[in-house]
């Protein structure tokens, strides 16, 4: 194992496809028209000395040390920002050459500290090779001249460190952070000598509005922005290339290592998800997976009211079968079921719906999918004919118009969310459909065309309001319409959407959308070239969440905005491997591939590989589970790495139904909420231990390596096995590949899927089979899965959940950039320096009307419950609605949201409860209504 | 399982099938309730509507007409 250094070319690759012909160094090479001299001599495996240049920046041309002589021009030109010419003849190593760089090297050392030896980036310092490299030998300004040595250290952040005495001011810094990540939090501030890096307006790194993407202290050439785990360990000495366990962008990382200890994750360049790019969760978050609350021991008690007993694998596994045998006997068969989890490897997840639909004997499985994008499932297929995105995240840098529906990518997809800043920088227009103004709407170089902010619960008025606008001023995409549609369901469709009464000067009261807003929006989406939806869980979990789903596939389908890059309908997934876990045959209903178990012929190839009968009816999904529980007919549950006391609706509910269950098992890192109601803690791998593949939003199946062992002693997909095994089903594999390829046999998508194949090729997209045997970064490029793509009726249904005289805002929940759903991950890191606790943003009126000042602790109360956090008053919010976040427990912002869900899936209603928000002298605490 | 519950979810089913026709949307309440309810949830519909059904959409009392009582 060694430690993987990609390649720096200096400046980024040209799109250019011509090709031009120069020397360089007596060499004739051949690049790409509009490439810099650096980049081209760096393919042709010449190395210009730099300091400035970084490929994933524009040239800057700054540092004056990649100084090159062209035959027949003047002068030294950086060869950073001189492109190619045909006949072009250059030299980099001349004397004159050498004699500048040296010169420029004597400068820069002139101000640095001669630290070397102790340093943190000893080994790892560009500063250090350049000098090397030019055969610095002496600086003849000596050291005792005007300098920057005695310069503060900046250690504010809890991951890295700004030391401006190594600073030599080339700006990569700044450019990585307009650039890459498209925060411009930093700047180089004053001019000559005083110039200096600062954070903000000089404030420090952790008070700045720095994100801590980490980007800046990947491009830094010297140790002055450096990771504190570097200055704490030293330098990595081997790699290991794995996948990011936190959001569904799928970041691909190196995890640089001593031996087992994670010294640093670094982002991959060659990522199909991320190309070198981080967030603060992926990039520095991962501490909680050595963290001192971690179990790694299984643990059993006879009731949730006892003390845990560590004990043996074997004894808690024979416990756990014996229970759950006994209520089988007692109570039925299908009185006992599991959830599997998006946060565990795809072929953890299909072992365990495998246990369930073969060892329990019934289709009494689910995910967490039921929670956040069941509905994308099920409108997806209605219309598309499959379950999933239609594009790569590539497609993006092609769209001309983003239509942003119930998303805030910047905060839960931050790496995606500076993909799509960058395009937009670049010039796409952006249309964004939320109650709040995120910053897509507005942030530095960011500004909305349109910002629909409309009343919670209201998605579909409008998606509808766009189609009529789109159909009745004639924008129809009649040629995309009558080769790829079903033109009868369109007929009827267009007839629906032309009705009036779906005109955005009709639905305005309903939504609060100035209907002009929307027309504009309407004409924009439909003339301004390649048009692409994304869209998040602010269109999934509501009442109408499935058929929003359906009303934005068919804004794609009659404008023609789908089968080709820059367009389509993409739902940014929320869970690292939400994609993965759903087409792993996670849900009741389903076996992997999105089959009906009803279906005689896929459950006979299930039967017959298996090796045993399977049942043909569909089985709970979770709320029914919980249903089931309080009405007695169901009594067992394995939960597999989800927290679903303290991510699901109605916690008081919730409870209710697990202390009914006479046997929980929880499968986690931790114990969480969940575990508070087990009989069985079954200890599980982070993602640092775990050997496997996720899928990402994309459909991009990333390998996910093990850094170091299992802290428990065996992988999760073993524990799976025991326990079916001890319940009389026999289970066996002897790696996770062999797993992958049981899917491969079974699943049609993933029939060209293996562990060799990914660990060749890096990552591949399904479906791969024999139609397309590389894999399928777009989708529905030729036709739509399911044939004729399907125009469906999509009319407006108020949801039941409505504010009133006691209750009389309305509270939408969500996430912030630094924490990760229920926190059991990140709350167990440095990120809780940015968000130690939820808070409730309310609009400035709201919060007068009711005294609320900012920071004053309130109470938040709903139908269903109350409980206590401190509210921050922000213009963020439109007047009327509420914002809380439900990343701590101990608030239990899912005490107050209701059990109100998606007609088609049960997908909980999460982002509409009425509520009313008072001051309170209480500490956040937790009450119960019911 | 809940009745109440049941009636809920059964309801927003045939709410949104309203749009379509009459014969189309029954068809698509029992198939939508035949392939993503648990047997038991269906028992429980069947009992809801054996028992008048008052409280539920007519479209779902149509899709799932009473059975004969056989014997």
């Amino acid at each position: 194992m060694t430690l993987i250094k990609e390649q720096d070319y200096g400046t980024p690759a040209s799109g250019s496809d011509r090709m031009v012909s120069l020397r360089i160094d007596g060499r004739t090479v051949s690049a790409r028209e509009g490439t810099s001299i650096m980049r081209a001599a760096a393919e042709a495996g010449i190395s210009i000395p730099r300091l400035c240049a970084t490929d994933s920046q524009h040239a800057y041309g700054s540092c004056r040390l990649c100084l090159v002589q062209v035959e027949g021009r003047r002068g030294t030109p950086a060869s950073c920002t001189t492109p190619v010419a045909e006949g072009m003849d250059v030299l980099t190593q001349t004397p004159r050459l050498a004699a500048l760089r040296k010169g420029v090297m004597e400068l820069y050392i002139s101000d640095h500290p001669l630290d070397c030896l102790t340093c943190s980036s000893n080994g790892d310092c560009e500063l250090q090779d350049m000098a090397g490299k030019v055969g610095l030998r002496e600086v003849r300004y000596g050291f005792d001249g005007a300098n920057h040595l005695t310069a503060q250290k900046d250690d504010s952040n809890p991951y890295f460190t700004f030391d401006p005495a190594k600073c030599i001011v080339c700006s990569r810094c700044v450019r990585a952070c307009q650039e890459t990540q498209g925060t411009f939090a930093l700047t180089l501030d004053g001019r000559g000598f005083a110039s200096k890096i600062a954070a903000g307006m000089d404030e420090g790194f952790l008070a700045s509005d720095c994100v801590s993407c980490g980007a800046c202290v990947q491009a830094c050439p010297t140790a002055t922005l450096m990771e504190k785990a570097v200055i704490d360990h030293g330098q990595p000495e081997h790699s290991v290339l794995t996948t990011c366990a936190y959001c569904g962008v799928g970041c691909s990382f190196k995890a640089e290592m001593q031996g087992e200890t994670v010294v640093r994750m670094v982002p991959w360049k060659d990522g199909g998800a991320n190309e070198g790019h981080s967030c603060v969760k992926g990039r520095f978050a991962w501490g909680y997976a050595t963290h001192s609350d971690r179990v790694t021991s299984p643990m059993i008690r006879d009731t949730i009211h006892e003390p845990w007993r560590k004990v043996s694998w074997e004894e808690a596994i024979g416990f756990a079968a014996t229970r759950l045998k006994a209520i089988q006997a007692r109570y039925g068969k299908n009185a006992i079921g599991g959830i599997t989890s998006s946060r565990c490897t795809n072929e953890e997840v299909f072992v365990v719906q495998k246990m369930i639909r073969a060892a329990f004997g019934n289709n009494n499985v689910d995910t967490c999918a039921r929670v956040c994008h069941s509905p994308t499932g099920y409108g997806l297929k209605q219309t598309f004919g499959t379950s999933a995105g239609t594009q790569d995240f590539r497609s993006v840098d092609q769209s001309d118009v983003l239509l942003v529906i119930g998303a805030n990518p910047t905060d839960a997809h931050p790496v995606f969310g500076s993909r799509m800043k960058k395009r937009i920088r670049a010039g796409a227009k952006v249309i964004v459909v939320d109650p709040r103004r995120t910053d897509l709407v507005e942030s530095p170089h960011i500004r909305a065309e349109h910002h629909l902010q409309l009343r919670p619960g209201t998605n579909v008025a409008i998606v509808n309001a766009l189609a009529h606008v789109i159909v009745t001023e004639g924008l129809v995409n009649r040629a995309f319409v009558e080769e790829r549609c079903d033109l009868t369901e369109f007929a009827r469709w267009e007839a629906f959407i032309s009705d009036p009464r779906h005109s955005p000067e009709a639905v305005e009261a309903i939504t609060g959308v100035p209907a002009a807003e929307v027309r504009g929006a309407a004409r924009l989406y439909a003339t301004g070239g390649n048009a692409a939806i994304y869209y998040g869980l602010g269109v999934t979990e509501h009442s109408q969440g499935s058929t929003m789903v359906m009303g934005m596939a068919n804004l794609a389908m009659v404008t023609g905005n789908i089968g080709r890059d820059g367009v389509g309908v993409n739902p940014l997934r929320g869970q690292n491997n939400v994609q993965g876990s759903c087409d792993m045959g996670s849900f009741p209903h389903e076996f992997s591939g999105y089959r009906h178990v009803s279906d005689d012929t896929v459950r006979a190839l299930f039967e017959v590989v298996w090796g045993t009968a399977l049942d043909p009816e569909p089985g709970l999904r979770i709320p029914n589970m919980f249903d089931a529980s309080i009405g007695g007919s169901f009594r067992g549950l394995y939960v597999h790495g989800e927290d679903i006391a303290q991510s699901d609706p109605n916690t008081n509910h919730v409870a209710a139904a697990l202390e009914a269950m006479e046997c929980v098992i929880v499968q986690d890192l931790f114990l969480n909420e969940t575990a508070n109601y087990a009989h069985v803690f079954l200890p599980g791998t982070s993602f640092l231990e775990k050997d496997g593949t996720f899928t990402n939003a994309e459909r991009r199946i990333n390998r996910v390596r093990p850094a170091m062992r299992s802290q428990t002693g065996k992988h999760e997909w073993e524990v799976t096995c025991d326990l079916a095994a001890a319940m009389g089903y026999p289970m066996r594999y002897d790696s996770a590949a062999e797993i992958m390829d049981e899917i491969a046999r079974l699943t049609p998508t993933f029939k060209g899927v293996s562990f060799d194949r990914l660990d060749r090729e890096g990552s591949l997209q399904w479906p791969v089979n024999d139609a397309a045997p590389n894999g399928t970064p777009l989708m529905h490029v030729d036709g739509f899965v399911r044939g004729k793509g399907r125009f469906m009726l999509t009319d407006y249904v108020a949801t039941e959940e409505r504010a009133s005289r006691f209750f009389p805002l309305l509270l939408t929940t969500g996430r912030i950039l630094s924490q990760y759903n229920v926190g059991t991950q990140t709350r167990r890191t440095g990120n809780v320096a940015w968000h130690p606790e939820d808070i409730l943003e309310i609009h400035p009126h709201d919060a007068e009307e009711r005294g609320i000042r900012d920071g004053d602790l309130v109470s938040l109360a709903s139908r269903k419950g109350a409980t206590g956090l401190r509210a921050m008053i922000s213009d963020r919010m439109p007047q009327g609605v509420v914002y809380t976040t439900f990343h701590h427990p101990v608030t239990g912002a899912n005490v107050v949201t209701t059990e109100n869900s998606d007609w088609a899936t049960n997908c909980p209603e999460y982002k509409v409860t009425a509520v009313q928000v008072t001051l309170s002298n209480q500490t956040p605490q937790v009450t119960a209504a019911e | 399982m809940d009745s109440a519950d049941l009636v809920r979810m059964a309801n927003q089913i045939a709410g949104y099938f309203r749009a379509y026709p009459e014969d189309e949307a029954v068809a698509e309440i029992t198939q939508h309730i035949r392939s993503f309810w648990d047997p038991r949830m269906r028992q429980g519909l069947d009992a809801l509507i054996a028992a008048g059904g008052a409280e539920l959409d007519p479209l779902v009392c149509k899709a799932f007409p009473p059975r004969p009582v056989s014997g």
